[in-house]
């Protein structure tokens, strides 16, 4: 069966088919469509407003190389500026590898980069350490509980350094409805009723953050990510199998 | 029996003793792995690979099939699941999604580049 031709330029031949619409695209239409997508939710949610520093947590992964990437694509049209923001948890074989691809990105995009330790933030307590303090302990609380709520806070502290004034992460659909799906399986009430907005407006001091590519698929971003030769580091976190967010994840696939 | 059954039967004998199985040609495809997956390959990314010749067509489903005995060097669980590959692993042929083009049922033409990138991991 011959692929489609594009729907959009008519001239190409298709590349993907958008889930939403079903709509069949080539590489440029499709990349073309999720750039407008994310100034759109941007926009419409007036996320980011002219003048704002934003700083993009970055991992090197798949979700913050593209968040970066479009951001910087579309920063001149938003009128805000960009600043990356790693945080080094401390885990080793991992971590290490992932700030270098980060570092690659900052150099081939001539972004600043700030990257926050844990080990400096909080007294010396890296993920190793706290995944040998709670292994064996008899709480079924795996270390990955921790090291989220200490992340969103090291983002914070490497936020405020260079002066940013919102925080933008690269949650994608697939993310959100891990969440969501997470927060019914644990009957966290008070979750399930915090979130669904399109961000965080920052309460008790805290910055505004949002999530520019919370409406596009985790697979559309990989896609684009392939079709804009995004170079991004795609291993899993030595302590991901323990972490709870497994259990959605093998759910929604 | 009639002659003319007996002529038919002959004549059959005849084309089956002188027939040859049709034969697919070997065929000369690009398989590479991304997005981690090429961990399970022993971290090489790019194979240029010879599918034999064989009686049936090559699809994607017997592809599948030839990776995980001849490329697959560790835990295939990780990569196939059923007669199809794990959820969370994108295939793009010739750079175009998989869906499009009839998932494994499409029959590999020689040149084809198969791409399997995995998103099974943080981003």
């Amino acid at each position: 069966m011959p692929a489609p031709t594009c729907a959009s330029c008519h001239a190409a031949r298709a590349a993907l088919r958008r889930p939403r619409s079903g709509q069949a695209l080539c590489g440029t239409c499709f990349c073309a469509a999720f750039e407008a997508e994310v100034l759109h939710t941007v926009l419409a949610g007036r996320l980011l407003p002219p003048g704002a520093v934003v700083a993009v947590g970055a991992s090197g992964g798949k979700d913050s190389t593209v968040l970066a990437h479009v951001l910087r694509e579309l920063a001149p049209r938003l009128g805000v500026s960009l600043r990356l923001v790693a945080v080094d948890e401390g885990i080793g074989g991992y971590r290490d590898a992932a700030l270098a691809a980060v570092q690659r990105q900052a150099a081939r995009w001539e972004l600043p980069l700030t990257i926050v330790a844990y080990a400096d933030l909080f007294g010396g307590w890296t993920m190793d350490a706290v995944a040998r303090s709670t292994a064996g302990s008899g709480r079924s609380r795996a270390c990955c509980t921790f090291c989220g709520v200490l992340r969103r806070r090291a983002l914070e502290e490497g936020a405020r350094l260079v002066g940013a004034t919102h925080i933008v992460t690269g949650h994608n659909a697939d993310d959100m409805a891990e969440t969501v799906l997470m927060n019914f399986l644990r009957g966290d009430t008070g979750r399930l009723a915090r979130g669904g907005g399109l961000g965080s407006p920052g309460e008790g001091g805290a910055l505004p953050r949002c999530r520019p590519l919370q409406f596009a698929s985790q697979k559309e971003v990989v896609l684009y990510a392939h079709f804009r030769r995004l170079d991004y580091f795609s291993e899993e976190c030595v302590y991901a199998p323990e972490a709870f967010r497994g259990y959605a994840r093998d759910l929604l696939k | 029996m009639t002659g003319s059954e007996t002529v038919r039967r002959k004549l059959t004998g005849v084309s089956c003793e002188l027939g040859f199985p049709k034969m697919a040609a070997p065929l000369s495809v690009e398989v590479e792995f991304g997005g981690g997956a090429e961990l399970l390959f022993n971290g090489v990314k790019k194979h240029q690979v010879t599918l034999p010749g064989q009686e049936e067509p090559w699809d994607i489903r017997n592809l599948l099939v030839w990776i995980k005995k001849n490329l697959l060097k560790e835990r295939p669980e990780l990569f196939i699941q059923g007669d199809s590959v794990r959820p969370g692993i994108l295939v793009l042929i010739n750079d175009a999604d998989w869906e499009l083009l009839g998932e494994l049922d499409y029959q590999l033409q020689d040149q084809d580049s198969v791409l399997f990138i995995s998103t099974l991991h943080g981003g």
